[in-house]
């Protein structure tokens, strides 16, 4: 594998006592492409090691650093809003993602760059929340019928809602995975686990929760230009939550409870290669058991140890074009049956050659 | 600095350097004429041939092999991310200035940059911001004509700590009538090719006479001034509310939202150092001379 | 909210003010802003205090002020 500076310092913050203005340069612009600049900046600082940037690369770290430091305000004033619109018709913020990290005040929030806000409703809410939230200002974005119905009937959440004003979006969903999926989550499991952050009626998914969705949703994207953005946050979600001497054990139950082996086990199998994240030895004999066949084995290392890579020339080797495409494909594979996946990419190339948009 | 044929080489393999203030940037392009605008727009000591630290790795190329031959297209892109559609590939200097612009707005929240020009003189500086159709560039070279120092025709930017401006040296970009304007006003000036049918209409560059010595000292902001341009009007300089003035360099500003509080301090700051103005003019002498008269009260 | 949830500067009979939460930033009269730094001084039974008045007495020269913070949501009721 090809030796990449980003993830050799995301392995080893101390290295940038030693980097030359050449690597410097490299440097910011892997991290740029991966979106994670203010990512290695937040370790950085944490590490007391900003004296050894040279001033004519600092004013790159500060840059992303005042663009992230303004998202996570604006994730705050959302969450606020978001409050004041559901409570009006009686209903729950429940986050995921991102917006569960800066809730809970988890490291992997720092430097990271959120965009969409990802809310969790039993299936049943979602209609009323939907309702809710327009009221507040924020409308459906697709308006054809085509992509609506696609939605309602195939997906585990309803089309992207934008303020009218903030243009914030918000992703409604009422499950993890769509129903169409080869994996089949049930989403009320995951509603009797939330936890309440500190007393503020605001919910998140639990610990190991947040970390299956972090790896589902990782392992059932077509799009890797910032894997590696995902996977450092399912190291810091990782390094925290196994402070707790009772994380490891709930996850390995959950897991199973959750039917989401495969996937965490290409999450812990590709931190701790790419990040160096530290795993039980136990914890990775029972996750064993979810691995693929030999040979499916082989052809996902071949495609992920490269798609997970940085997306710049600097990192790419043989094949990464190729590699990034399998992954394109395989993921509208996961998701969708043959049956249907034919009828919508056809329906996709044709919209896109007359001008129109679809989902996706 | 090497000859103009090893520049042109550079330019297609390589790459060559452009230092502007506190950004260097590294371009790359098949296209030799880009290497005689540079070369002739920019000054000796902001072009070399190596540079270890590198801002912007910047490429304008065709986008296919087709647009190469067939009504030729070019492309500007960011270290391999294309931020633009493609414009026809008569229009590649002015291209590569806008796409600059692009690189340095979107990359600097270090400190505040408003979209203006700034220049100055006796380290007092003078913040034009510019709405459409202000004037601003016209006003803008004719100062620098008459011996104000440029800072900026575009981008002032702010530092948020100590309110200095920081010098961005650049080709200024004059429009339409403000070219002949021009032309007439400064016949010393340099101008680059004039280039037609973009979207902001007729455009040309023009080169910056400046002491090399001085060309990246910052300054300190002295007065804000909201110009306009109106035909046949006559010169007039006004006080404006300084809250109102804050509002407008705010939406004036690339990055002012982004920076939150720290714009907001930062913006602050400069508007409590500085007269601010509206300034409506037709005659571009008259318009100098109010300038000056400003900046020797200044002085004394 | 609270008044550290606001920054503000005033020139003459202007004030413009940043809302840390929100992110946005107002112009506003010098009364309005006088009145809202005034508003948000006050605990959370002065305030709905404030609000009962304010019901009950929509001449005074201050509803028309409470009105524009609230729609600028410089301020919401408790």
């Amino acid at each position: 594998m090809k030796n990449c500076l980003l993830i050799s310092l995301l392995r080893d913050i101390t290295l940038v006592k030693r980097l030359s203005l050449n690597e410097w340069d490299l440097l910011i612009r892997q991290a740029r492409s991966t979106g994670l600049t203010a990512r290695l900046y937040y370790f950085i600082k944490k590490n007391e090691l900003v004296e050894f940037i040279p001033a004519i690369v600092l004013k790159h770290f500060i840059s992303e650093w005042m663009y992230f430091t303004k998202l996570y305000q604006s994730v705050g004033w959302e969450l606020s809003e978001l409050k004041v619109a559901l409570e009006k018709k009686g209903l729950p913020v429940l986050l995921m993602k991102g917006t569960a990290y800066v809730a809970l005040e988890l490291e992997a929030s720092k430097g990271r760059i959120f965009s969409d806000i990802d809310l969790l409703f039993p299936h049943d809410s979602i209609d009323l929340a939907e309702s809710a939230l327009m009221n507040a200002g924020w409308m459906g974005t697709h308006h054809n019928e085509y992509d609506r119905n696609y939605y309602r009937q195939w997906m585990h959440e309803i089309p992207p809602l934008r303020h009218v004003q903030r243009q914030s979006v918000l992703d409604v969903h009422h499950n993890i995975l769509p129903p169409t999926a080869k994996i089949k989550v049930n989403a009320e499991k995951l509603l009797e686990n939330i936890i309440e952050v500190n007393g503020e009626n605001i919910f998140c998914l639990s610990p190991e929760d947040l970390v299956l969705h972090s790896v589902t949703h990782l392992f059932h994207e077509g799009d890797f230009v910032h894997g590696l953005r995902d996977i450092s946050d399912l190291d810091l979600l990782l390094k925290e939550f196994s402070v707790q001497k009772t994380f490891w054990t709930k996850l390995t139950e959950r897991v199973t409870e959750l039917n989401l082996g495969r996937p965490l086990y290409y999450g812990l199998r590709y931190s701790s290669f790419f990040l160096k994240t530290s795993i039980p030895d136990s914890v990775i004999c029972s996750v064993n058991r979810f691995a693929p066949n030999a040979l499916m084995l082989r052809v996902m290392d071949f495609v992920f140890l490269r798609a997970l890579m940085p997306d710049h020339p600097s990192c790419d080797v043989r094949w990464t074009g190729l590699a990034r495409w399998l992954l394109y494909i395989r993921s509208h594979w996961l998701r969708m049956p043959m049956y249907l996946l034919v009828p919508h990419l056809l329906r996709k190339s044709w919209m896109g050659f007359v001008g129109g948009t679809a989902k996706d | 600095m090497n000859g103009s044929l090893a520049f042109e080489q550079a330019l297609l393999k390589e790459g060559v350097y452009i230092k502007t203030g506190p950004y260097v940037s590294c371009l790359k392009s098949p296209i030799t004429s880009l290497a005689e605008s540079l070369l002739s727009l920019y000054h000796e000591s902001q072009i070399s041939l190596k540079e270890e630290f590198v801002d912007f790795h910047v490429s304008i190329e065709y986008p296919g092999i087709l647009r190469h031959y067939f009504r030729p297209q070019i492309l500007f892109k960011f270290d391999g991310f294309s931020p633009f559609k493609p414009l026809p590939a008569a229009q590649v200097y002015p291209f590569f200035e806008w796409g600059l612009n692009w690189c340095i707005a979107t990359n600097s929240n270090s400190h505040l940059i408003l979209h203006a020009a700034v220049v100055e003189k006796n380290n007092c500086a003078i913040i034009f911001p510019a709405a459409p159709g202000s004037g601003k560039s016209t006003l803008c070279a004719g100062l620098v004509a008459r011996g104000w120092r440029l800072l900026s025709d575009e981008m002032a930017m702010i530092d948020l700590k100590s309110q200095a401006l920081t010098a961005i040296v650049r080709p200024i970009s004059l429009k339409n009538e403000s070219i002949d304007v021009i032309k007439k006003f400064a016949p010393n000036f340099y101008f680059g090719s004039i280039v037609h049918d973009t979207n902001k209409g007729t455009v040309s560059h023009v080169k910056v006479p400046s002491a090399q010595k001085d060309m990246n000292k910052s300054a300190n902001p002295a007065w804000m001034v909201f110009p306009k341009y109106k035909k046949n009007a006559k010169t007039s300089l006004k006080e404006t509310s300084k809250a109102q003035a804050f509002l407008r360099a705010a939406e004036n500003s690339f990055n002012y939202n982004v920076l939150a509080e720290a714009g907001f301090n930062a913006l602050g700051d400069v508007i409590d150092v500085c007269e601010c103005y509206d300034f409506c003019y037709s005659d571009l002498d008259e318009a100098i001379k109010t300038f000056d008269e400003l900046a020797a009260e200044k002085k004394n | 909210m609270s008044k550290k949830d606001i920054l503000i500067r005033h020139w003459e009979n202007e004030a413009v003010v940043y809302n840390r939460s929100s992110g946005d930033t107002h112009l506003l009269d010098i009364d309005t802003a006088d009145f809202l730094i005034y508003y948000l001084s006050k605990t959370s039974e002065e305030r709905t205090e404030i609000l009962d008045m304010d019901r009950l007495n929509k001449q005074h020269q201050s509803h028309f002020q409470l009105q524009v913070l609230l729609k600028l949501k410089l301020i919401r009721k408790p």
